[in-house]
Order: C-alpha cells, then sequence, then structure tokens
C-alpha cells in the first residue's frame, strides 16, 4: 500500500483546496489574468501611459490609430491608451469600493436578519423586497439625478443598490450555520451573541459571499459605466471608459475607435470578473447555492 | 391552488406600497429647491413662495405623503414642471412604445438563447457548444450601449441595412431589440445548455428513451419542459434589466420610450415625471415578477404545497 492512510494524510485547508481546482479551471484562470493585468496596468498607470491622458493637442484631434498613438487620439487629441490605462483606476476603484461598500451592508444585515429571525428578519427582508422592485439601473440614475453626479457618490449609490442581494445570500447561509453543532455547543457555553457570531458564524459563511463579491465588481464596472455613458457619473475630463463612449459616440461616423476601444476595456474588464467568479463558485463547492450573475 | 395565488398576493401587496413609498422619499430627500429648477435664471423670493405654495411643497412631510397617495390612488401622479402636461398621460403615452422594444427584444432572447442553448446541450464540449459558450460569455460581458453603437456602426453607417435611429416600422425595432436582448439571449443560451445537461442524466430520461420514443420527443417532452422553471425565471428577472437597459437602447437609438422619458426628466429636474416614470417602471417590473411567481405553481405542481 503506497497510500497514505486517511488519517495521515496532511489537512490542506478549504482555500488551498480551492486554489488547486481553480487552476485546473482554464477559464477562471484566464479571467484571473485579465483581472491582473487590470490591477497592473491600474496600479502603474503613471508608469505605463505612453502620454499625458489629460493633455490637450487640438491639432493632433481624431488621429486614427498610428504608431505614435496606438489607439489614436480623441476629440481634444487627447491619448485614448492613455486615457484607457488611467480609465483601468477608476473602473478598478469603482468595482471595489462600491462593492465592498455593498459587501459590508449585505453580511450586517443579512447577519441580523438570519441569526435574530422574527420581526429583524422580516423587517430586513421585506425592506429588500422592496428594494428588489426598482430595475437596478433606474434606481442608480435616480439617485444619481438626486445628488451631485461625481464618483464617490457613485460609489456609494452602487453599493447602496447591491447590498439586498448580498444580504440574502448572507442570511441563507447564516441560517444553516446557526443550527450546526458547534454553534449550538457554543449557546450552551453562555457565549455572548457578538462574539459567537463574529467567530463562528460569519467565518462559515464566507464562501457564496466572496463569490458574489467578485461578481459584484463585474457588476458595479459595469454600472458605473453606464452611468457615466448617461453623462450621469464621472465627469469631464475624468478618463472613465463610460464616459469615454458617451464623448466617443459623436464622433461614430468619423472616427469610430473613440467608441470602440473604451467599450473593449469594459467588455473584458467585466468577463475576466466573471470568469474568475464563475470558476470560483465551481472551486469552492460544485453544489452549494451560488449567486449565477452579476445584475 | 386559490390558496397559493392568496398567499403570494398578500405577500405582494406590501412591496408594492413600499415601492411606492421609497419612490416618495426619494423624491423628497433630494437636495436642492424643485421650484428653483422651474423659475430659472430670473426670479424673486415672492415667486417662489407663491408657486411653493401652489405646489403643496411647503407642507410637512406626513401631509404631502397622505396627499401623494391619495392622488396616485386616483389617478393622479401631478403635472410635469416643464410641460404642465399631467404625469400620467405622458408616461402612458410612452410605457407601451418601451413595452414593444422589450417585447421584440425578449422575442430575440427567448429565440436564440433557448434554441443556441438547447443544440449545446446536445453534443456538450463540441466545437459549436464550445464557440456559442465563448460568444454568450462574451455578449454577457459587453456593455448594451457599446453593442448598440456597434450595431449602428456595423449595419447602420457602413452596410446601411438599417436606421440608424427613430421610431416607425418593423425596420426600426430591429436593431434596438437585438441590443436590449444581447445579454439575455446569453445568459438564456447558458442557462438553459445547463439545465438541459442536468435533467439528460435523470431516471425518467432513461425510462423514456428505453420505452422507444423517438429522440426529439424525448428532448423536447421530457427535457426541455423541465428546464422551464430557471428558464422562465431568467426570463422574468431579465424584463427588469429590459426596464433598465431601455433607458441606454432608447437613448442611442432615439426611442420614445419610458427610458427616454426618465432620463430626459432627470437631466431637467422634472421631478413628478421622474417620480412618475420610476414608480409605474418599478410597479410593473414587481407585477411581472409576480406573476412569474404565479406561474411556477403552474408550471411545477410541487411548488405550491411547500
Amino acid at each position: 500500500m503506497s497510500n497514505p492512510k486517511p488519517d495521515q494524510r496532511k489537512s490542506l485547508g478549504l482555500w488551498y483546496e480551492t486554489w488547486l481546482r481553480l487552476k485546473r479551471d482554464q477559464a477562471a484562470m484566464f479571467g484571473l489574468v485579465i483581472v491582473a493585468v487590470l490591477i497592473v496596468v491600474g496600479v502603474f498607470a503613471p508608469l505605463l501611459s505612453p502620454y499625458d491622458p489629460f493633455a490637450v493637442h487640438l491639432e493632433q484631434r481624431l488621429l486614427s490609430p498610428n504608431a505614435a498613438h496606438w489607439l489614436g487620439t480623441d476629440h481634444f487629441g487627447r491619448d485614448i491608451l492613455s486615457r484607457i490605462i488611467y480609465g483601468a483606476r477608476i473602473s478598478l476603484e469603482v468595482g471595489i469600493i462600491a462593492s465592498t461598500i455593498s459587501l459590508l451592508l449585505g453580511m450586517i444585515f443579512g447577519t441580523l436578519a438570519g441569526y435574530y429571525g422574527g420581526w429583524t428578519d422580516n423587517i430586513i427582508m421585506r425592506f429588500t423586497d422592496i428594494m428588489f422592485g426598482f430595475p437596478a439601473l433606474l434606481f442608480l440614475i435616480g439617485i444619481m439625478a438626486a445628488f451631485e453626479p461625481n464618483l464617490t457618490t457613485v460609489f456609494f449609490a452602487i453599493g447602496f443598490v447591491s447590498w439586498p442581494r448580498m444580504a440574502r445570500i448572507m442570511r441563507g447561509q447564516v441560517l444553516s450555520v446557526k443550527e450546526n453543532e458547534y454553534v449550538l455547543a457554543n449557546v450552551a457555553l453562555g457565549q455572548s451573541d457578538f462574539p459567537l457570531i463574529v467567530k463562528h458564524i460569519v467565518p462559515n459563511c464566507l464562501a457564496p459571499v466572496i463569490v458574489a463579491f467578485t461578481m459584484g465588481i463585474a457588476s458595479a464596472i459595469m454600472s458605473e459605466a453606464s452611468l457615466s455613458f448617461l453623462g450621469l457619473g464621472a465627469q469631464p475630463p475624468t478618463p472613465s471608459w463610460g464616459s469615454m463612449v458617451n464623448f466617443g459616440k459623436d464622433y461614430l461616423r468619423s472616427a469610430p475607435w473613440l467608441t470602440l476601444f473604451p467599450g473593449i476595456a469594459i467588455g473584458l474588464t467585466v468577463l475576466g470578473f466573471n470568469l474568475f467568479g464563475d470558476g470560483l463558485r465551481d472551486a469552492l463547492d460544485p453544489t452549494m447555492e451560488m449567486p449565477t450573475r452579476a445584475e | 391552488m386559490i390558496q397559493f395565488i392568496v398567499k403570494r398576493t398578500l405577500l405582494f401587496i406590501p412591496v408594492v406600497f413600499g415601492v411606492i413609498t421609497l419612490t416618495f422619499i426619494l423624491m423628497f430627500v433630494v437636495p436642492g429647491d424643485p421650484v428653483l429648477s422651474m423659475v430659472g435664471e430670473r426670479y424673486d423670493e415672492a415667486t417662489l413662495q407663491q408657486l411653493r405654495q401652489e405646489l403643496h411643497l411647503d407642507d410637512p412631510i406626513y401631509v404631502q405623503y397622505g396627499r401623494f397617495l391619495w392622488n396616485l390612488a386616483h389617478g393622479d401622479l401631478g403635472k410635469s414642471y416643464i410641460t404642465n402636461r399631467p404625469v400620467l398621460d405622458t408616461v402612458l403615452d410612452k410605457f407601451p412604445k418601451t413595452l414593444q422594444l422589450a417585447g421584440a427584444a425578449m422575442l430575440v432572447s427567448i429565440l436564440l438563447g433557448i434554441s443556441v442553448g438547447i443544440v449545446s446541450s446536445l453534443k456538450p464540449y463540441s466545437w459549436f457548444d464550445k464557440g456559442s459558450m465563448v460568444v454568450a460569455l462574451t455578449g454577457i460581458s459587453a456593455p448594451v450601449f457599446w453593442v448598440g453603437l456597434m450595431l449602428v456602426l456595423i449595419f447602420g453607417i457602413e452596410l446601411r441595412w438599417f436606421p440608424t435611429s427613430g421610431y416607425g416600422g418593423l425596420i426600426y425595432i430591429i436593431l434596438p431589440a437585438i441590443t436590449l436582448g444581447t445579454r439575455s439571449s446569453a445568459f438564456l443560451a447558458r442557462v438553459t445548455r445547463a439545465s438541459m445537461l442536468e435533467i439528460k442524466s435523470k431516471d425518467y430520461m432513461r425510462t423514456a428513451y428505453s420505452k422507444g420514443l423517438p429522440k426529439w420527443k424525448v428532448i423536447l417532452k421530457h427535457q426541455f419542459v423541465n428546464t422551464l422553471i430557471p428558464v422562465i425565471t431568467i426570463i422574468g428577472v431579465d424584463f427588469g434589466s429590459y426596464l433598465s437597459g431601455a433607458v441606454l437602447t432608447e437613448s442611442i437609438f432615439g426611442w420614445p420610450g419610458i427610458g427616454r422619458l426618465a432620463l430626459d426628466s432627470i437631466l431637467k429636474r422634472d421631478f413628478p415625471m421622474i417620480q412618475g416614470t420610476v414608480l409605474l417602471t418599478a410597479l410593473v417590473f414587481i407585477t411581472v415578477n409576480f406573476i412569474v411567481d404565479l406561474l411556477y405553481g403552474v408550471i411545477d405542481p410541487r411548488i405550491k404545497y411547500e
């Protein structure tokens, strides 16, 4: 017998095992590469971009892609490649900050609802029902109209609109985890609610929440792009990909590259996070009820 | 069945009420004085005061809320600050056009999504399956507004097959419908494929084959019918994305629907109109979800006993 006995095998831990499974998933790895490239580009934007993304050169406006300007120039003669590189920063910021807001709100309310049940649960869940009653983008547009349209508002608006999804996932997890014997044992030992929730319940609910967080980044990036496309998100001269498409569309006939490239950047980024999220879901637990899409 | 419908309806009513309330609150917390946006640059205090009184904007919030509900119950959503037309008339005039667009998009997504999903599932991991799933993933990740602009560029500007914008005959709806339907057809293809594959290995499939039924009959009557729950869920959920996507699609194609109305009134800060469009859209959305919910009971009788 060359195989080690089961009790001699080293326990790998959930995250290491997940990584081993994830590594075999080509699509997920492709997604991870896109995400990694995006992060590198975003972090090192000043080093990577060939030109100043804000520098106006009217004599060089609407140049088609060429050796000096690989992706061409826009209506102010700004280098599109440099603006897309800086745009990666904005998309990453929006994705991470908005999803974190939604994660925190969702985890807090989801845990409260799942753990305490009864009226707390009822009120929180009915509120999420109401929030789900609004088509997401319309809700966002409404919020953006009410407040000053800028990136900070975008972070909070997207976070606020997307937490109910997270709360539902969290609640479902808490409901099943709190029935486990180790939780009951702690209750029997007289541990009070807060340490019990933080130490024993929340850590065991994280897997689907992390998947939802990854997908949430994709949908936050898409929402920001849509808002900026409508002129309700990032304001000029911020090089947000969505607003680049917005200004590019007026030159669709004469200079389609203004629209083409930022759109590809948005699509690739969203694709990357979606592929990675999909893979993560399958790797964590193929049988688990998981969020399947970013809205 | 009746018990099931009653139970669902009881859950539906508080949501309707909540949506109405939240719409009211959203417009109430808006910073900036709506009256200022009405009078423009030149105004004096007296005119402002008079306008506020006429619009009852100086009443306490609960009075305004009460009046809002009362008027709503009588089908009165107020008048536009800009055109002075009743909001309900404008909204009802635009809404059918958005429904047309959403209907056409749904048709695109069902025809394309379900058929690609079924064909993919028949030979999983074949070149057709792999190819169409890559296309589907791209379709899910591409921004709606960008897909629309690319369709305009290729089929409107370069090939001149379709008009680039406007509202009219059948030819005008094709590009907007594809734009709006792309994402959901991509998603539908993936879900149909996944559930078809899941059902393939069920015992009743083996039974159906072994009693000698022709293959197409097994696939349609035993396999496909059982994918309907997830498929209809997606179609229902996507209705909301149509209403959201309509804002983008309609603004690209100059389609005179509710999405563009919402966007226009937001840019003009026409509060009663914003309130009306948001409220009506949300009400339609939750009603569709409600109907989908009831459909579950019809499709899968096991559900209503839970």
